[in-house]
């Protein structure tokens, strides 16, 4: 390639993947990409400042509101590092109930991850079906917690709900459902059973990300496992009641080999099928006895410090506290998974065509704030760069399908 | 295999102080079973990245910046988790390595040769907190708006909460003047 022919392209901060902004600015060579410039903080809310401010207890409703998707992975992490600043682990029922709200969201979010990327990709009928089998796990979270998004079911010493055996019965009927729905994604989507316009087509061979490049840049969760590295939270720190489910359900960490966009998908779609694994040996094996340690009127944390993370459904979650004596914490430094992702995903965005950017970077299920639609092009395959102007998700949709001559 | 094996945090902090000079490991707590919480002196911190990354630490995880009150501590977590193939150790060490500079100094070097994936969260430390990492391929704005005003890190603790605020309602007001008059925001 002759030297200055690329051409920069803004995309976002309000773009065509998800509802959420980041500004990635794309240099391009006709119709691929050849670099990819991040610039993230749109919707930077301040939040560590914010803990700063409030205390122990107000913090549980503020870290549930980190994440409006993987909420309880952020509760789960905090109320996971109170309990290590405390020194005092919550009883063996309350962690199990963690677990299963665990899966569960992690169930919910894969589903409806698989929904927005059939989506991206312009298969709307398989959008529908996996969204409307998204309900009965939307309906099984709503039935242990009242809610439909923020559960509020883990707190400092263990689960503020219990789950009991009617509750249990009836999470039980549903992963059956699932379970059976989720099989018929997996023939759809690795099997291949559904010519023509099938997934595999569309996804193989896109937005490939090589093992050492994702262990280099640092990628995490189900991005790190679709490039065949064997990273899972779950099963490395063994936290919480995973330390018993893990091996007893016997199931072990998913990687895919091919590192492209089909093995992300495969990997989600297989995640659900061990999410459902792991609940059903959890409720099988619920220990009896309290589920939560009485808490205090007034939490106060001698100075200490502890460190937490959790495998939230994309991808590790940390949590690190320092408390000083007060209700307050001192420091209380969150990263959650996305930010991990950034840089694997402009990577992987290098040599894909202009038409998959959206598919490729929803590839790493990104979960950056709200709303994002166009995508600002400019070509660095001329002498002079030239700004080709904002495009919309319809318009790249529509030229993705040209592109592919209407077979895609 | 003995080479895929699970790394005892114990086992960090004493390569860790046979690797660096005597008294460089200011402080080593083990937590849990899995963390090794390790803060060392500035002029060790490069020899000590390198050591960690000897010793298999191929994932930083985030990295913390906590204004002490006599300086700014800036933790990086990495992670011994695969090995360089993907392969699994069967278990993850967290090292939390630290060092803290001094408010009027307060700059490091990069580790982005070494660990690439720190380059974004170094760029979150120097705009929340004000370190500078020399020699970072691209030390510029990561979630701060460009038109933040220089010198003010909002989580260093002399910033109170109310004049965070009151920054942030003169950059809006800045980006809504701006907007009007047609330029780019």
């Amino acid at each position: 390639m002759s030297a200055p022919t690329t051409m920069e392209v803004p995309v976002g901060p309000q773009h065509p993947a998800l509802k959420e902004p980041i500004r990635l600015t794309l240099y391009i060579d006709g119709e691929y990409v050849v670099r990819v410039k991040p610039r993230i903080g749109y919707v930077h809310r301040a939040i560590e400042k914010a803990f700063e401010q409030r205390n122990y207890i107000q913090n549980l409703y503020l870290a549930e509101r980190v994440c409006g998707i993987c909420s309880h992975s952020h509760i789960f992490c905090y109320s996971q590092c109170l309990d290590r600043l405390l020194e005092k682990p919550a009883p063996p029922r309350g962690e199990y109930i963690r677990l299963i709200v665990a899966e569960l969201e992690r169930i919910h979010s894969h589903l409806l991850w698989l929904g927005v990327a059939f989506h991206e990709i312009g298969f709307d009928t398989l959008w529908y079906y996996v969204w409307r089998d998204r309900e009965v796990v939307m309906d099984l979270l709503e039935l242990v917690s009242g809610n439909r998004v923020n559960y509020a079911m883990s707190t400092v010493g263990g689960a503020r709900r219990d789950i009991d055996n009617l509750k249990a019965d009836k999470i039980r009927k549903g992963m059956n459902v699932l379970e059976e729905r989720t099989k018929y994604y997996l023939d759809v989507c690795i099997k291949d059973i559904v010519s023509g316009t099938s997934v595999r087509r569309r996804t193989e061979g896109v937005a490939i990300l090589k093992t050492r490049d994702a262990i280099e840049l640092g990628a995490v969760g189900p991005t790190a496992r679709a490039s065949n590295v064997k990273r899972d939270i779950r099963a490395d720190d063994k936290y919480s009641a995973y330390a018993e489910c893990w091996e007893r359900s016997g199931v072990d960490v998913i990687v895919w080999e091919t590192c492209d966009l089909w093995a992300r998908v495969a990997v989600r779609v297989l995640e659900v099928i061990q999410s459902i694994q792991l609940i059903r040996d959890a409720l099988d094996h619920m220990p009896s006895g309290p589920y939560r340690h009485p808490l205090p009127p007034v939490l106060r944390i001698p100075e200490n410090e502890a460190i937490s993370m959790v495998e939230a459904p994309r991808g590790e979650l940390i949590h690190h506290i320092r408390s000083d004596g007060t209700d307050r914490p001192y420091r209380h430094k969150v990263r959650s998974p996305t930010l991990g992702n950034i840089l694997p995903v402009c990577k992987m965005l290098e040599g894909v065509y202009i038409a998959d950017v959206p598919i490729a970077f929803a590839g790493i299920d990104p979960c950056i704030s709200c709303t994002d639609r166009v995508l600002h092009l400019i070509d660095v395959g001329r002498r002079e760069p030239r700004d080709l102007g904002v495009f919309n998700i319809f318009e790249l949709r529509h030229w993705a399908r040209k592109r592919c001559g209407g077979s895609r | 295999m003995s080479e895929l094996q699970r790394m005892p945090p114990e086992e960090v902090v004493e390569r860790l102080r046979v690797a660096l000079p005597e008294g460089a490991l200011e402080e080593a707590r083990i937590k849990e079973p899995i963390y090794a919480l390790v803060r060392v002196r500035r002029d060790a911190w490069r020899k000590a990245l390198e050591t960690a990354k000897e010793l298999g630490f191929f994932h930083v995880t985030t990295i913390s910046g906590i204004d002490t009150g006599d300086g700014i501590e800036v933790a990086y977590h990495l992670r011994r988790d695969v090995t360089m193939e993907g392969k699994s150790y069967g278990g993850a060490t967290h090292l939390r390595l630290s060092t803290k500079v001094p408010y009027d100094d307060a700059k490091l070097p990069t580790a982005t040769d070494l660990y690439p994936s720190a380059g974004l969260y170094e760029r979150e430390v120097q705009d929340l907190l004000g370190v500078r990492f020399e020699g970072h391929p691209e030390p510029e704005r990561l979630v701060l708006p460009e038109i933040w005003p220089e010198g003010m890190h909002p989580l260093l603790k002399r910033h109170s909460l109310e004049e965070v605020l009151e920054t942030i309602r003169k950059v809006e007001e800045e980006l809504a003047k701006r907007k009007r008059a047609g330029g780019a925001p």
